[in-house]
């Protein structure tokens, strides 16, 4: 296969995303939930990747910097938000239980 | 050429500003001096806002351009970021001296996030903005102390918005694969040889940005949100956020043609009718005030989206008037709730208001009339305004729909009204009322005659937006197509 060809790259890409789509909408389990948006996000970083080879250009590493200091920034706040809600006495993880709020 | 001038007046000054914030928390804590600088800060802004400014550019790619619509929705947002500190001071949330400065820090930064949005013109400096509007916000829905609602509106608000920053960022990477450029445009698909990569990247992008801005069908987040947080930070969500991602989504696709049905104007219709049923019957069953103004919120983003579809030169002119009387009228409401009832949000806590308080009464039926858009207040001459452009555009389906809605929303917001002239159920004890301090009450009677006088008089604002016609365009010397 050409190596400059990103197609495969794509795939894995797309399938990485679904995955991390899929996850948060059947995981119930609130840190499970993050991990998967943490798949999605990292889904779109390789896309990136793969794009930024196609075309020899540095945007593809540039934005997969930005993009993993992103989903560190989110995850942090995310365990954070976890970790409160517990101090609060929330005593569960999962997303479907005790819920205060009507929605 | 020198390397720090490639950000405009307004991004600087809130960039030091936070800066100079947060040395002040690590210096020792005053909530009092915290909430001055905060002001300062955000003034001095929207005094280099109105600055000519020159960018230079870092090589060959702009990151920024500073034009008639960034400064006008930078204006928005600045001052809307102003209102929201007003009516947060003596808010028992933030005047708690161990956490109140961080407040006013993560406010300063949210404002940061979304004025840079406004004038991006790159991937790169609308992803950055977009999260430095994101994850303060976060913080800021987290912040009342030991409430779980408040913690579980924070979580729901950060899996969804994280959901959003994939999508956008998988379309994103889509179109580059696809044209080689980071431009925050949308690409123009028609002379493509295969135009089905940047077609779904354009997609995705657009769902994105529907999620982040809550439009039916990716709306559910919304309502939670803003009932589980305190009331200036829902204003801020309702508000700020939703000015910023306008702004930036006019520009993102200032390219497309939105007369030609394609995948992306399909979207956009259907999203714009969805949110504009949908947010007026999820409105219509609330008895929470804050979920009320949710699918308020939902509803006007909709009938936005109509002003957005109808290109022509009336597009950008009613949408940028539509903005302004939205966020004025939106902010009135949850500064008056922050003012004289910060616990009583359930409607039934309202009855008798125009005997109990006759001037906070008026005022909040001033805005609700303004939101419903009926005449005297701005509200029906920026739908007037919309119809106007609809029409101009051709759009008579969405037009219908549009005025069908409003018909639906006339019987939530006259029924706030309704609820204020009846006496209290005596089975029923009636909430305490406070006086809102000062600059509160001075906020709201400021809100409530700009209501009444643009809606009176709105020549001011017409001629505004009428200069808006010529943008937003982003500036030749963008890394161009390969």
């Amino acid at each position: 296969m050409n190596p400059g060809d990103p197609i495969a790259a794509i795939a894995i890409a797309s399938i990485l995303f679904v995955i991390g789509l899929l996850g948060v909408m059947v995981r119930r389990n609130l840190l499970f939930m993050l991990i998967s948006v943490e798949i999605m996000l990292n889904a779109a970083a390789l896309a990136f990747i793969a794009a930024g080879a196609r075309w020899h250009a540095a945007d593809g590493q540039v934005m997969f910097l930005m993009i993993i200091a992103y989903a560190a920034a989110e995850a942090a706040v995310g365990l954070a938000i976890v970790l409160r809600m517990h101090a609060a006495g929330r005593g569960t993880l999962d997303a479907d239980t005790g819920n205060r709020l009507k929605g | 050429m020198m390397s720090f001038s490639f950000l405009p007046n307004a991004v600087l000054v809130l960039c030091v500003g936070a800066l100079v914030q947060m040395l002040g928390v690590a210096i020792g804590r005053n909530v009092a001096r915290d909430a001055v600088i905060g002001l300062l800060v955000l003034v001095a802004s929207l005094v280099a806002v109105s600055m000519p400014t020159v960018l230079y550019m870092a090589g060959s790619v702009a990151l920024f351009a500073p034009d008639v619509w960034a400064s006008y929705s930078a204006v928005l947002i600045i001052l809307s970021a102003i209102a929201i500190h007003i009516m947060s001071w003596r808010n028992a949330v933030v005047s708690d001296a161990t956490v109140g400065s961080e407040y006013y820090l993560l406010l300063t930064l949210a404002t940061l996030g979304g004025v840079s949005m406004t004038g991006a013109v790159h991937d790169v400096s609308f992803f950055l903005g977009l999260e430095t509007l994101s994850l303060p916000l976060l913080g800021l829905i987290a912040f009342r102390n030991g409430r779980i609602d408040a913690g579980e509106a924070a979580m729901k608000y950060i899996v969804l918005s994280g959901v959003a920053s994939a999508m956008l960022l998988f379309g994103f990477a889509l179109t580059y694969l696809e044209t080689g450029s980071l431009r925050f445009i949308a690409p123009n698909t028609g002379d493509m040889p295969e135009p089905l990569l940047a077609t779904m990247g354009t997609v995705l992008v657009l769902s994105g940005m529907f999620f982040k801005l809550s439009a039916v069908p990716f709306h559910l987040w919304l309502a939670d949100v803003l009932e589980g947080t305190s009331i200036p930070v829902a204003a801020l969500v309702a508000v700020l956020s939703k000015i910023a991602l306008f702004a930036a989504m006019v520009r993102y696709f200032a390219s497309v043609n939105l007369y030609m049905s394609g995948p992306a104007t399909n979207e956009v219709i259907a999203v714009a009718i969805l949110s504009m049923v949908g947010g007026n019957l999820l409105a219509l069953v609330q008895t929470d005030l804050r979920r009320m103004l949710a699918g308020s919120s939902i509803a006007h983003i909709g009938y936005l989206l109509v002003a957005f579809l109808s290109p022509g030169p009336l597009s950008f002119a009613s949408s940028a008037f539509y903005l302004a009387a939205y966020s004025v009228s939106t902010l009135g409401i949850f500064a008056l709730m922050a003012g004289i009832m910060p616990q009583g949000t359930d409607i039934r806590d309202w009855h008798g208001m125009f005997r109990r308080r006759p001037m906070a009464a008026a005022a909040m039926s001033i805005m609700l009339l303004s939101l419903a858009g009926i005449p005297p207040a701005v509200g029906f001459f920026a739908k007037f305004y919309i119809a106007a452009a609809g029409m101009a555009g051709g759009r008579l389906g969405l037009l219908l729909i549009l005025v069908m809605s409003s018909v639906i929303g006339l019987y939530y917001y006259l029924r706030v009204i309704r609820i204020m002239l009846m006496p209290a159920p005596v089975e029923r004890p009636e909430r305490e009322v406070t006086s809102p301090w000062f600059g509160n009450g001075a906020l709201i009677a400021v809100l409530a005659c700009v209501t009444l006088l643009f809606g009176v008089f709105p020549g001011t604002l017409v001629d505004l937006g009428r200069n808006l016609i010529v943008m937003p365009s982003p500036p030749p010397g963008s890394s161009g197509q390969p």
